[in-house]
């Protein structure tokens, strides 16, 4: 076998198992809850420390292939109920939804793990997991 | 997730110096008297990053994004502020809308000495004028000056807001030229760049790094100084003897968090790099003499002592003296001399009498060395049980617990046969 057909071999069992992996691993939506005054207290100092923390978190979820997106969420905001529409999200709540992510996990209990090393865990935030459905059983 | 998402963090201390330097170029353009609004705005944009970078990563120039949204933020409030004012007499801020190409490093540094000078106010204390610098041109908040200065957070919080109403009013510093204000104010800025070091040096011992920062930002702000002021001997032997003291941080401490004295420090853990800039900085000659260059040279020589044997007591006496000549009333000198002479051969009597005459240290806050320099003597002189009860004695004084580390474990050691 010539060695560039052993390289299309290597090419395509790698793709395979990644495919594989790809299929087995689960969606899971990250719902990050917090104080709406989150960060007015802080220092100059401590908010790039947070920062830092997060973007270290975001890279080592990469590296393990946990990471798909994530996004801020604008305070601003409305809530629609029986075609009433009043300013939201936060109505008479303490902490409010700041930004969501989505990541890769064999199961639930995984990312659980996961979620406890996020550095807003760490500063008292509340973070909700969801697992989202798929549409194949 | 947008484009920019980069996965590398941010600079060390970038939002610190950027804190300042955002405060001063907006202070230079709408006036001292905006201050608050000045602040606020920029608070705001390092909100706003908060919220986006901690999902998003950076942007390729975090900098110039925080600039533009301090400032942009502040554009609105002192326009918003206006329409509810219409007769206002502060000038507007419409002209800066439109964006704006980078600044010049000039414009920057000039606008963060102008700053620092308004700090620097006559009417403030020497220790308002350190908290309101760290406030506004180092980006410290109140619990971190507290922790600093080992102080309380109300009472920094009291003393700023105090310091603030003094610096709104003094907007006309802005006009004159640099050059005028700073020959104006030129000793209280080194005096506050001098103590603000030395308040990072001493707390040190304290706890981790912040104090450690007060040191960093002392040194920018005296880089800054110097910058503008080269031909400034007393500036250049200032920023000399920051390197100096800058250079044996890594030695201060031990791995277990103890504060270790000169003698014990690992001499090869010394910065070269921060020596040679210390060299770089000392002036050659300086007439007449000030004490930064005198505290520069005694600093120097410990540096380039390959061992604590080798130091050059006798020298450093000398200038210890000069200095004493040169600051009179300092009491905290003449102790240093003391500590000095000690290894020269001068009779251990003689220096504990002179230590004894200056007792009036434990009232001024300076127990701890005063109780420390006596159980070094008292060791010298052979009596080891006085040399411990003088350390007992010091244990009332400590003001961290590396201090008390320090004495416990003086405590455990014998006095070293002489």
């Amino acid at each position: 076998m010539s060695p560039f057909r052993i390289l299309i071999c290597h090419y395509t069992a790698n793709n395979f198992i990644n495919f594989k992996k790809n299929n087995i691993m689960k969606e899971f939506l990250l719902l990050i809850r917090e104080n709406p005054d989150y960060g007015t207290e802080m220092s100059s100092q401590e908010m790039q420390d947070c920062i830092n923390e997060h973007i270290a978190w975001v890279q080592e979820l990469t590296e393990k292939g946990h990471y798909k997106d994530a996004n801020p969420l604008e305070a601003r905001g409305a809530v629609i109920k029986n075609h009433i529409v009043t300013d939201g999200p936060y109505i008479e709540s303490k902490e409010c939804v700041s930004g969501i992510y989505f990541l890769k996990a064999d199961s639930l209990e995984a990312v659980i793990e996961i979620v406890k090393g996020c550095p807003d865990v760490k500063r008292g935030n509340t973070i909700e997991v969801r697992e989202m459905m798929q549409l194949e059983v | 997730m947008p484009e920019y998402m980069v996965t590398h963090t941010l600079a060390d201390r970038l939002f610190r110096e950027q804190s300042g330097i955002i405060t001063a170029v907006l202070v230079h353009r709408f006036g001292a008297a905006h201050l608050d609004t000045v602040l606020d705005a920029m608070q705001d944009a390092f909100e706003a990053a908060l919220r986006r970078w901690r999902f998003w990563g950076i942007p390729d120039n975090p900098a110039a994004w925080l600039m533009t949204v301090a400032r942009n933020n502040a554009i609105n409030r002192i326009n918003r502020d206006k329409k509810r004012r219409p007769d206002h007499h502060l000038t507007g801020a419409q002209e800066y809308v439109t964006p704006e190409p980078a600044l010049p490093d000039v414009f920057v540094q000039d606008s963060q000495l102008r700053l620092l000078l308004i700090c620097c106010h006559p009417e403030l204390s020497e220790k308002s004028r350190i908290m309101i610098t760290l406030a506004v041109l180092c980006g410290f908040g109140t619990a971190e000056i507290a922790g600093a200065l080992l102080m309380q957070k109300e009472a920094v919080k009291k003393s700023l807001t105090r310091a603030k109403a003094v610096l709104r009013n003094a907007g006309r510093l802005f006009e004159t030229p640099l050059v005028e204000s700073l020959a104006a104010r030129r000793n209280t800025v080194h005096t506050v760049l001098y103590l603000l070091f030395n308040e990072g040096y001493k707390t040190t011992r304290g706890t981790s790094g912040i104090s450690k920062e007060l040191c960093f930002e002392a040194m920018r702000l005296t880089k800054i100084v110097y910058d503008y002021d080269t031909g400034n001997r007393e500036a250049a032997a200032l920023l000399a003897l920051q390197f100096f003291n800058a250079a044996r941080f890594p030695a201060r401490m031990s791995t277990d968090g103890e504060w270790l004295t000169l003698e014990e420090q690992d001499r090869s853990r010394w910065n070269e790099v921060l020596i040679r800039e210390g060299f770089y900085y000392l002036p050659k000659q300086q007439e007449p003499l000030n004490r930064y260059y005198l505290e520069a040279l005694i600093a120097s020589i410990h540096c380039t002592a390959r061992f604590f044997s080798e130091t050059n007591w006798p020298q450093i006496a000398v200038l210890y003296q000069a200095l004493e000549q040169l600051v009179p009333a300092s009491d905290v000198i003449a102790l240093n001399r003391i500590i000095a002479e000690s290894y020269t051969g001068t009779a251990t009597q003689d220096l504990l009498d002179r230590l004894d005459a200056l007792r009036s240290l434990v009232a001024d806050g300076k127990g701890f060395e005063w109780t420390m320099a006596r159980a070094h003597l008292l060791c010298k002189s052979g009596a080891g049980d006085a040399r411990n009860n003088a350390l007992q004695q010091a244990l009332e004084y400590v003001r961290t617990t590396a201090d008390r580390q320090l004495v416990l474990r003086k405590l455990e050691e014998r006095c070293p046969p002489f």
